[in-house]
């Protein structure tokens, strides 16, 4: 295995999160844009470190690579390199800016977050094949495999896109009430939901929420697929 | 013939920058599967690529689009 590849991917996609967070900054400015990017880690690193402490997968393939204490990659969130959680910021607002800007601006916002969420799916299609030839991390549950990743992986790109993509559009966006949510921020929340502040708490909030929903969908699907676990596509 | 969305200029190039991010993403892997190994189905490195770019033609595409509908804000 080539010791430079972890610190290709490492350093890759601290730059192309550099890029995302310019191209940000250009269509909502640095407040919208730095909500959107500190939800990413607070979205994915919580649902990632599951992932990795249930025994889905782990991102130790290149544990003591330079020195016996080296973990791999040079930070990390829990048991998450960084740049995992920078890799889906990537993914996550390139597919929003695509999908909301220029190709179906104007549209329900349910449709935008089906567009963005398989957009994000055809990414990935890309990334996580490559990424676990290759031992950026290592699957390791039973499951469906497809091209040597879990078919639930793809279902959890789109869950986790789909539902970030509602979030902020309906929070820091342009907020709007969310079914089955909005009786619980009537009682928790009082005041001007205008106000930067307000947006923040209030899609940190959401976010926590929806996580709990995503991690329990994903838990069904994976259980779902355990059966059929003899079967591999590719 | 639906009409190229203008994106005020201001907005062309965190869109540009949004694509250039886009096809970053394929270069990187490409690269890392050049750098490494091939993706395991594949065995051989041409053929791990062939298949990224082939998996990444509907990304390019919207790309093209994308850029097609955007360069009217000059």
């Amino acid at each position: 295995m080539n010791s430079l590849v972890p610190l290709l991917a490492e350093i890759g996609a601290v730059l192309l999160a550099i890029v995302m967070l310019y191209a940000g900054f250009r269509r909502y400015g640095r407040v919208k844009t730095l909500i959107f990017f500190a939800g990413s880690i607070l979205w994915t690193a919580p649902i990632e470190n599951i992932g990795v402490v249930t025994g889905s997968y782990t991102y130790y393939g290149f544990a003591g690579l330079f020195l016996t204490e080296y973990p791999g990659y040079l930070f990390w969130v829990g048991l998450v390199p960084l740049w995992i959680e920078l890799g889906w910021f990537v993914v996550a607002l390139s597919s929003f800016i695509v999908v909301h800007e220029v190709i179906l601006p104007k549209r329900r916002a349910v449709v935008q977050a089906v567009a963005s969420g398989l957009l994000a799916v055809n990414m990935d299609a890309v990334i996580d094949p490559v990424a676990s030839s290759n031992e950026l991390w290592v699957w390791l549950a039973p499951s469906i495999y497809v091209l040597g990743v879990p078919a639930y992986n793809w279902v959890g790109w789109f869950l986790l896109v789909f539902f970030y993509d509602i979030a902020f559009e309906h929070t820091v966006l342009d907020y709007r009430p969310l079914k089955g949510l909005s009786a619980i921020e009537k009682l928790l929340f009082k005041g001007n939901v205008v106000s930067s502040e307000s947006k923040i708490i209030r899609f940190a909030f959401r976010l926590v929420v929806l996580s709990i929903v995503v991690t329990l969908l994903l838990i069904l699907v994976q259980a779902a697929m355990m059966p059929f676990s003899y079967i591999k596509v590719g | 013939m639906e009409e190229p969305k203008i994106v005020k200029v201001n907005d062309r190039k965190g869109i540009q920058a949004t694509i250039a991010a886009i096809l970053g993403v394929l270069v990187l892997f490409v690269g890392v599967s050049i750098v490494g190994s091939p993706i395991k189905s594949f065995r051989t490195p041409e053929s791990s690529i062939s298949f990224a770019v082939a998996m990444y033609l509907p990304i390019l595409i919207v790309c093209v689009l994308v850029l097609r509908r955007t360069k009217n804000a000059q």
